[in-house]
């Protein structure tokens, strides 16, 4: 149990960080850590046009390999449905994209339309 | 916003203008490709992602629906790589007051953004300016292609770069220059001369008439006689390729991809599959993009069967038809395609297993009912259809060893071009003595009553059949065009008789 409490921290603070970077560069937060029965959302935000739904990767060190590696093809899936159930009875009059932001020690790194359906 | 640009499709040597559309909506980013692509068109998402992106352009990150239409044609290869990122830099309105109407644009993309070569850049070309087209794109690769016909723009571009400038009109290029034909056929040279044959003086002139007249021809002697190099000479007598049968002739090559630097085929081409080729390999075939077989690509040239018996019952069947047609007709499940098949059919073969038979030096060692078994190889539709059959014996040394050449290739050429002008004159177009029917035999080829009695000699001592005959008549009308005869002679029957080997040697 406390290893596992340990990652949430871990997790929680990268997620955090990303937000504030996100909020720096003009981003307008939408929700964080947005629920629904596919699955979670670690932050949706929007800027301009465009509605980007971002999952946060933390990691500590690179033993485990870069932390976009961790995000393959299953867990892409879980976030597109996301977005469809996000879209669903909203109107979608937005550019609609896929980021992840890499967390570690160094700093972040924020790939944009990571990935698309 | 939407965007079109005007591309071609191949269907055998035709082409079709297809319709390249993109549009980019928002919504969730997607890229999906409609239109009946195939594995290579679908594949260009990746590498024009990358060139627009190594061009210093921006791929849009949007919903982009591209259309190719019409929508019931496949659209087979990778030349739509390039109107594609032109499409989708238009609609994402990265190409502010560029021209693209109207014009044509073919090629392939690298992931750096240059235009890769890519085949059929001639007969798309030819089918477009039928239909009115006359500005184009093309790789810098293909420009010599590009470069022997009139009337049209063809600008061949090295980059996505380039080709945006010139759109745009940011920088200007010069269209492909044109170049003359004959320049370039005058400068082709066959590697190879009939005055380098030594002896053979019945074969060369059995080649001759059958170059004269285009009668196929066999030749069967007994191994190292001298059979492939005959057969390697024919092209070098036969009349200089016209402009527009050298364009028929590269069209067929640049759909297969094998077009050399100069752009154009000026030489009549000589074919040598293997024995071991397939139906598919001779006639034309392939699943997704039907390519031309040897037949088509030995068109107004020369297909060579060497070791005749060897080749696949099959394969040697399917020849009947197109040798009658001189087209050819390939049908699959993506539709059906006529590639041309005007082509010469020049076999070799030995006499029986041993390849002594017959020979005046050396002794056969075979059965009869192996030679028999060999020669049954050959079905007799297909032997029917080669009106001259020729024993070649091997030389003597001193025919070898002698100094003195034969008549060179260009001086049999002079007599073969003066034969084609009668028959031309004769039939009123481009037709030849071999290619008469029964109507024609009986308008041009009256029998003297000394030649009819010669003819009824032959006939019934040789058994020969009715169709043999008329072959015999055809071959003696050629003899007679190279010797400025107008009737048939009997000197032309008997010569005509005695190039009909494989029928008297029935035992």
């Amino acid at each position: 149990m406390a290893i596992k409490g340990a990652l949430r921290r871990l997790g929680f603070s990268g997620e955090g960080r990303a937000a504030r970077y996100l909020k720096k560069n003009g981003y307008q937060i939408i929700s964080r850590n947005f629920r629904c029965p596919f699955g979670e959302v670690d932050i949706i935000a929007a800027k301009g046009d465009v509605l980007a739904f971002i999952e946060v990767k933390t990691r500590t060190g690179d033993a485990f390999g870069r932390p976009n590696e961790a995000v393959r093809a299953d867990r892409q899936k879980r976030y597109i449905n996301c977005a469809r159930y996000y879209f669903s009875g909203r109107e979608m009059d937005c550019v609609v994209r896929f980021d992840i932001i890499e967390v570690d020690k160094d700093g972040i790194n924020h790939i944009e339309n990571a990935f698309s359906p | 916003m939407l965007a079109k640009v005007k591309s071609f499709a191949l269907v055998g040597l035709d082409g079709v203008p297809v319709e390249v559309e993109a549009d980019i909506n928002r919504g969730m980013t997607s890229y999906e490709l409609v239109g009946l692509p195939d594995a290579a068109v679908k594949e260009s998402r990746e590498r024009i992602n990358s060139a627009i992106r190594n061009s210093r352009m921006h791929f849009p990150v949007n919903r982009i629906t591209v259309n190719l239409a019409p929508a019931d044609i496949r659209k087979e290869g990778s030349h739509y790589d390039l109107p594609i990122a032109i499409a989708i830099l238009k609609a994402s309105e990265q190409l502010i007051g560029a021209q693209t109407d109207g014009v044509v644009m073919l090629g392939e993309l690298a992931l750096d953004g240059t235009i890769r070569p890519v085949s059929g850049v001639l007969p798309a070309l030819i089918s477009a300016k039928k239909r009115g087209f006359t500005r184009f794109i093309i790789p810098f690769a293909n420009a010599n292609e590009a470069a022997y016909i009139e009337g049209i723009e063809v600008f061949a571009l090295k980059s996505l770069t380039e080709a945006v400038a010139f759109l745009t009109g940011a920088e200007n290029f010069e269209p492909v220059a044109i170049r003359s034909f004959s320049a370039v056929q005058k400068a082709a040279r066959y590697g190879t001369d009939m005055s380098l044959v030594k002896g053979q003086v019945i074969a060369k002139r059995a080649l001759e008439i059958a170059v004269a007249g285009g009668h196929n021809i066999l030749l069967s002697g007994p191994p190292g006689a001298g059979k492939t190099m005959l057969a390697r000479c024919m092209p070098t007598i036969m009349p200089d390729l016209t402009f527009e049968e050298a364009l028929e002739v590269t069209q067929i090559h640049s759909i297969a991809g094998d077009l050399s630097e100069e752009g154009i085929i000026s030489l009549r081409p000589f074919r040598t599959p293997h024995h071991t080729a397939t139906t598919v390999s001779l006639c034309g075939g392939g699943n997704a993009r039907i390519r031309p077989g040897e037949i088509s690509k030995a068109h107004k040239g020369v297909l060579f069967l060497d070791e005749l018996p060897e080749y696949s019952r099959s394969a040697l069947e399917s020849l009947r038809q197109p040798l009658e047609d001189k087209v050819i007709t390939v049908t699959r499940a993506g539709g059906a395609v006529t590639f041309p098949a005007d082509f010469m059919l020049c076999a070799s073969m030995n006499p029986c297993p041993c390849g002594n038979y017959g020979s005046a030096t050396r002794e056969c060692t075979c059965t009869p009912a192996q030679i028999r078994r060999y020669r049954a190889k050959i079905s007799g539709p297909l032997l029917d259809r080669i009106d001259l059959q020729v024993e070649v014996d091997s030389v003597s040394y001193d025919e070898l060893a002698s100094e003195e050449g034969g008549e060179s290739s260009a001086e049999i050429k002079k007599r073969v071009e003066r034969a084609r002008a009668i028959q031309r004159e004769r039939f009123g177009g481009p037709m030849t003595n071999a290619n008469m029917g029964e109507k024609e035999i009986k308008k041009f080829c009256s029998l003297s009553p000394q030649c009819e009695e010669i003819l009824r000699g032959a006939f019934e001592r040789l058994s020969l059949s009715a169709r043999a005959r008329s072959r015999i008549i055809k071959v003696a009308r050629t003899i007679a065009d190279l010797d400025f005869s107008a009737e048939i002679k009997p000197e032309h029957v008997l010569e005509a008789t005695s190039y009909r080997n494989f029928d008297t040697k029935e035992r």
